[in-house]
Parts: structure tokens; sequence; C-alpha cells
């Protein structure tokens, strides 16, 4: 039980002493979820609304397809953008594998799902009725969809924090596509993979601290945003 | 301003609601339409407002049109903030005339509500907000499904009133969806039943 106790103590220690390496994977770590989630939200936000509120043809079996890649396993996605971005790969020319780009990349196909499913669920529902009132009320397109993105705010930061939250956490896309370079592209979650692998849990535990307590925020931000319910607005 | 069908016809759910509707809604008066639930009143109305698309035939309106649902739909904010949002439309100038509000919450008997959130409403102070909320801009077509249903007695007659108003400007046409033959019989400058898939004229 000693070594916890030690790994706590000495995570703690990491923390505080401003180690450089620690701080500057949580910078990385932040920047390429961070950029991920803003793309995914930029594409998935209009995409989200406006496959909700309309009609056309095969829309259950889109809303099915779409729901299933929500929880894609990071692997999968991970395995998929290092075969094509490999030498080899359709896009290997612009050499990206092994890169904070190309982590990005990952990581945008994993939280698009996630950002579109959410505001589709709930533009299919109260979007459609808020979409039709503006139409009947003589707004324009843009009129209509800046009204749907204020009716549904709370959903909208809802799907963006769900989705931060899931791409800070993972694990497997980014060790896949990043490689875990030191100084280059590791980040927290493969850096407690590593560290444990090597039986160093103390920076194990000190980077563990961190990504809980940032993913505590983000919970804690959608919870909040939820107003404390598991369904959206 | 007149509203005209031309052989609409509409099926649901593999079930025929109307299959030849052609009539024509005078302006100027107050058209009313009834029939027994699940007949396609409010189909035909969401057809007529360009909401829903019909499996055959035509409709020709002329001028603004604007259609409001039995259940009214409340965007966020407070009843003056759901009065108001026509006006702040690029169609209707985008320059919200806040008088016009405060004039309409009066008409409505809203005096008081003005600042609750819409949402929190009754069924009934909800549709007198969706009226307002489609009258306030003025337009061409007024399309009301039962916008009476939950409001009462009093009220009723009131709104009856302003109805009859606004109708009264020959350019308006107002198209007006009711099971409550009284009311019909009070307003009805023609009156319109759906049976048996067809549109009738009482």
């Amino acid at each position: 039980m000693n070594y916890i106790l030690d790994g706590f103590k000495e995570a703690i220690w990491l923390l505080l002493r401003g180690d450089s390496e620690i701080y500057n994977i949580i910078w990385l770590s932040i920047w390429v979820s961070g950029v991920a989630t803003l793309l995914a939200t930029l594409v998935g936000l209009p995409l989200g609304i406006v496959t909700g509120i309309k009609s056309f043809p095969l829309k259950k079996l889109y809303g099915s397809i779409l729901f299933s890649l929500m929880g894609i396993p990071p692997v999968v996605v991970g395995l998929l953008v290092t075969i094509v971005l490999s030498r080899k790969g359709p896009l290997g020319s612009f050499e990206l594998l092994f890169s904070p780009e190309a982590m990005v990349i990952a990581q945008f196909l994993l939280v698009l799902p996630i950002v579109t499913g959410v505001l589709y669920g709930t533009a299919k529902e109260k979007g459609k009725q808020a979409y039709e009132l503006s139409i009947s009320l003589g707004a324009n397109k843009l009129e209509s969809l800046k009204l749907l993105i204020k009716e549904l705010h709370s959903s909208v930061l809802l799907a963006v924090m769900y989705g931060l939250g899931r791409a800070i956490s993972e694990v497997g896309a980014v060790m896949l596509v990043g490689g875990n370079i030191k100084g280059r592209t590791r980040v927290m979650t493969t850096f407690i993979a590593m560290n444990n692998s090597m039986g160093a849990y103390e920076k194990s535990i000190a980077m563990a601290i961190v990504l809980l307590t940032i993913s505590l925020i983000i919970n804690g931000i959608s919870h909040h945003m939820s107003g404390g319910k598991s369904n959206v607005d | 301003m007149s509203i005209k069908c031309h052989s609409v016809g509409k099926s649901f759910k593999n079930k025929l609601l109307f299959s030849d509707v052609t009539a024509e809604f005078k302006s100027g008066i107050c058209n009313c339409l009834t029939g027994e639930n699940g007949t396609g009143k409010t189909t035909l109305l969401r057809i007529i407002a360009g909401l829903e698309k019909s499996d055959r035939g035509s409709v020709h309106k002329i001028g603004k049109c604007t259609y409001s649902g039995s259940n009214p739909y409340m965007l966020r904010g407070t009843v003056f903030d759901n009065l108001i949002y026509p006006l702040t439309l690029k169609r209707h100038g985008g320059h919200p005339d806040k008088d016009k509000v405060n004039e309409m919450i009066e008409q409505l008997g809203l005096r008081g509500l003005e600042h609750r959130e819409a949402a929190t409403l009754s069924s009934g102070e909800k549709q007198k907000v969706a009226l307002g909320r489609a009258m306030i801009w003025q337009p061409d077509i007024l399309l009301l499904d039962e916008p009476t249903a939950n409001i009462d007695r009093e009220m009723v007659r009131e709104i009856e009133n302003i109805l009859l108003e606004y109708v009264k400007n020959p350019s308006r046409t107002l198209l007006l969806v009711s099971h409550d033959h009284h009311q019909i019989s009070r307003i009805a400058g023609e009156s319109w039943v759906l049976k048996e898939n067809a549109l009738l004229k009482v």
C-alpha cells in the first residue's frame, strides 16, 4: 500500500514544482482536444440541426448510423486514420502521421458524431417546432438557424462538452496516430498508459489527478447544462 | 389576397385524409373550417402555410402568410420576447416597435404576464401569446388552428372580436379551424367542413 501513498505524494510534488514536461503534456492535450472539438462543432452543429429538422429519405437509417458512430471505439478510428495517413496511404504525401495534426484529425472524427448526434436528437424533437415557427413568422434561413442555435443553446453547449470530454480522455486513437513521442505527441492519456506499463506510478498518478480534474470540470459543466437530467433540453 | 386550393390531396401513413380539395377562401371574412378529429384539418392548414407538402394538387396564395398551431411553441424568454420576435426579422423591417408589442399585450389581456417566462404559461395564455405573435406583423393571410380552444369564455369573445376586426381589412384572409359550432355561427363569413375525404362548403 505504501507505494500508492508515495505515488500520491510524488504526484503532488511533481505538479507543485511545475515540472515542464508535465505541463507541456497537459497543454498539448488541451490544444489537440480543443482544436478537434472546435472543428467538430463547426461541422457538427449545422449538420446535426439541419438533418434533425429536415425530412429526407432513409432518415431513420441515417439516425441509427449516427448514433452507432457516437460510440465508435477510438482504436478503430486511430487505425483508420493511421492507414489513410501512412506513407503508402492516400494522404501519405502530407507526412502527417505521428504529428499533433494527425491526433487532431483522429479526435475530430471521434467527436464529430457526438456533436452531430446530440444536436440531431434535440433538433428532431424541439428544433422542428422552432424552425417551423420561425419560417411561418417570416424568418429567412440565416435567421432561422440563429433562432435554432438560441433555442437549442444548452444542447449545443452540452454536445461540445460531451465531445471535449470524450476527446481529452481517449487513449487508443492518439496512441496509434501520434505514437506517444516525447515532446511532440505525448498527451496525458498516453503518458499515463506508458508510465503505468513502466511501473512509474507517481507520474501516472500526477497526470491522472490532472486528467480527472479536467474531466470532472467538463462533466460538471455538462451536468449543469442539462439541468441535472440525463436528457437534453 | 384569397387562398385558392386546386385538387389538393394528402394521405398519411397509407390513410387517405382528403383526395380532391378545391376551394377558394375569400378575403375580408372569417373562413371557418370544421370536421371530426383525424379528418385532416390541421394538415390542410399546414399545406396552405407551406409547412407540409401535398401529395397532389396546388395551393395559390398571395401575400405574407402565417400559421399558428393548436399547441403553440413558445420561444425561450418572456412573453414580451415572444411577441417582439417577428418584428426583429429583416422581412418586417428589423426595427422592433415596442409600442406595438405593448398594444398587443393590452389587446390580448396579457398585461402583468409580459415579463413571465413564456414556457411557464398555461395553455390558454400560450395560445394568446401565439395569436399575438402571429398578428403583430400584420400578415395578409392568417391560418389559425383552434386559437381559442383553451381560453376562458369571456376572453374567447374578445379574441373573436379582435379577429373580426383584423379581417375587416379586405386584403386580409383568415382561415380558422374550430370545433365550436357556436363560435362558427358567431364569426364565420363562410364555413367549411372536412368530411369523408372531401371539403364541403356549408
